[in-house]
């Protein structure tokens, strides 16, 4: 089977401390994969390191057929591997429609653009509300909601999210995860980084286990229900 | 009445000269993070780039300013590539760069004066003549000055504003890692604001040289003037750079006016003072507050 993201054996870390020995994480076109596991186990890491914040020290990473594990940032992203960063990271003093629009850096400016900026208004519609408004004016839910957006703004043939629902109130996850489940139905293709696999369980399509830089299991959401035993030893409970 | 017209003209054409070192000093600080200690020989560079070209083949006012920007521009991208690029990503930047800096200004400095002397040049790029504004004298180059910061600095506006190539400018300025991973070539984005300030710098170096002399030291005034209305406006801010620009021009020309020419900037730095004391991050700077 051909895979549209095909990482392996990612070994990677910070300077003397690596955090990820040997991890391989795959996406087929139109699928959904969650990694999930404990705060500091390397999940961001990992993205990290995909998007090319940090160096591969081993292993291979290749998009659509693109080998891109010694490739700059900007080359990833050209490539469409978007990287949709914890926390937000907004232009907090640019207005929402220009954080959008920074989003689709690399297109023209054109019908294009105008185009994925209405497709975003639909999925989150409060946002064309304040599309004036600057983000350092936005509460957590709508900044998340404007992270997403400018993921989807970009050409992206695979999607990174990072912590999606992170210190988020359960009604507000409830809409992220409702924009995430309605572009799973339109085909995209996203890998999700979650601590709390509760969420993703009904919207990914396989999952990962990620504990102290290893992926430790790897199945679908079925197979996660049927292992509770390994969930509830690497997760506490979840 | 005519007290007032002439402190608003000569408030006005220093305000001009002032604001085209400030913004493009300001513009620096504001996406690099970096004090450019060499920003007045960017300006020395741009007057003496102009009086060079002149000098050897004449060289109309408009052909004057094309020249000294795209000196400034060269010697700005220069800088970049040869010595702030590899810099960047030091952790201690603002302090190595600003050191880097000012050795790059003395550099240059004693390489102006080697090549053309000490010998105070008059700038051949000018327009003679006067006109009068109700009943005072005001000179052509005055209203020149006056045309071509109007000119550069909504320019930039519109640049930095209605352009994406603005757009990514003020993205990798708020957040670089952000904007990388929208697909900005951050370095480039460097590199062409290095090139903008420099424009700016080279053409605010000739317009204050119509008004004095080439020197080699003529930058020095305008570089710390421009770090005190930067400082004043909030460090990184190119609006609030602009309109301090102006309003600590006419202050000083109003105070020069009246209490005498070297009376000027003493006061505006003890007007600094006062506006740091009250606002640490300066009249435009604002805390990065982000609602929770």
């Amino acid at each position: 089977m051909s895979f549209l993201l095909d990482a392996q054996d990612i070994v990677s870390g910070y300077l003397h401390r690596p955090v990820l020995h040997g991890v391989t994480v795959q996406l087929a076109e139109g699928e959904v994969l969650s990694v999930i596991g404990p705060n500091g186990h390397g999940k961001t890491t990992l993205l990290r390191t995909l998007s090319g914040f940090l160096p591969f020290r081993g292993g291979t990473l290749s998009l659509a057929g693109k080998r891109l594990e010694t490739s700059s940032i900007f080359a990833r992203v050209e490539a469409g591997l978007v990287h949709v960063p914890q926390g937000d990271q907004l232009f907090t003093e640019m207005s929402v429609e220009e954080n959008l629009l920074m989003g689709a850096y690399l297109l023209p400016n054109g019908p294009e653009v105008d185009r994925r900026l209405d497709t975003v208004f639909t999925l989150f519609p409060r946002l064309k509300d304040r599309r004036n408004q600057p983000t350092n004016s936005l509460s957590g839910g709508e900044r998340r909601m404007v992270g997403i957006g400018r993921g989807l703004m970009a050409d992206a043939k695979v999607l990174m999210l990072d912590e999606p629902s992170l210190g988020l109130a359960p009604l507000l996850i409830e809409q992220i995860y409702e924009a995430l489940r309605a572009l799973r139905a339109g085909g995209r293709s996203f890998l999700v980084v979650e601590e709390n696999p509760s969420r993703v369980m009904a919207l990914a399509d396989r999952l990962s286990l990620m504990d102290a830089g290893h992926i430790v299991w790897s199945g679908t959401a079925d197979e996660a229900d049927e292992s509770r035993d390994i969930m509830k030893t690497y997760l506490g409970g979840h | 009445m005519e007290i007032i017209i002439q402190i608003i003209v000569t408030g006005l054409t220093m305000g001009s000269m002032y604001a085209l070192a400030a913004v493009g000093l300001s513009l620096i600080y504001g996406t690099l993070g970096m004090f450019n200690m060499a920003h007045g020989m960017f300006m020395t560079l741009g007057a003496y780039a102009v009086f060079t070209m002149s000098s050897a083949i004449g060289l109309p006012l408009i052909l004057g300013i094309v020249v000294a920007m795209a000196a400034g521009a060269l010697i700005g991208m220069a800088t970049h590539l040869l010595m702030v690029r590899f810099m960047l990503n030091s952790p201690e930047f603002e302090t190595n760069i600003l050191v880097a800096t000012a050795g790059l200004a003395i550099v240059l400095e004693d390489l102006v004066l080697k090549t053309y002397g000490g010998y105070p040049y008059p700038q051949p790029v000018r327009i003679e003549g006067i006109m009068r504004i109700g009943g005072v004298a005001v000179t052509y180059q005055a209203m020149v000055i006056l045309a071509v910061a109007a000119v550069c600095i909504c320019a930039v506006a519109w640049l930095l504003l209605r352009t994406k190539f603005g757009r990514a400018i003020r993205a990798t300025a708020i957040n670089r890692d952000a904007a990388q991973l929208m697909g900005v070539r951050t370095g480039t984005v460097y590199l062409q604001v290095m090139a903008l300030a420099g424009a700016l710098a080279g053409v605010a170096g000739l317009m204050i040289s119509t008004l004095t002399t080439l020197s080699p030291q003529m930058g020095g005034d305008p570089l710390l003037k421009a770090f005190v209305i930067c400082v004043v406006a909030g460090l990184g801010n190119v609006w609030g750079a602009g309109v301090c620009a102006f309003g600590l021009a006419l202050l000083e020309s109003a105070i020069g006016f009246y209490f005498g020419v070297r009376f000027g900037f003493p006061v505006m730095l003890m007007l600094v003072i006062i506006v740091l004391i009250w606002r640490p991050l300066g009249l435009f700077g604002r805390e990065k507050v982000v609602r929770l």
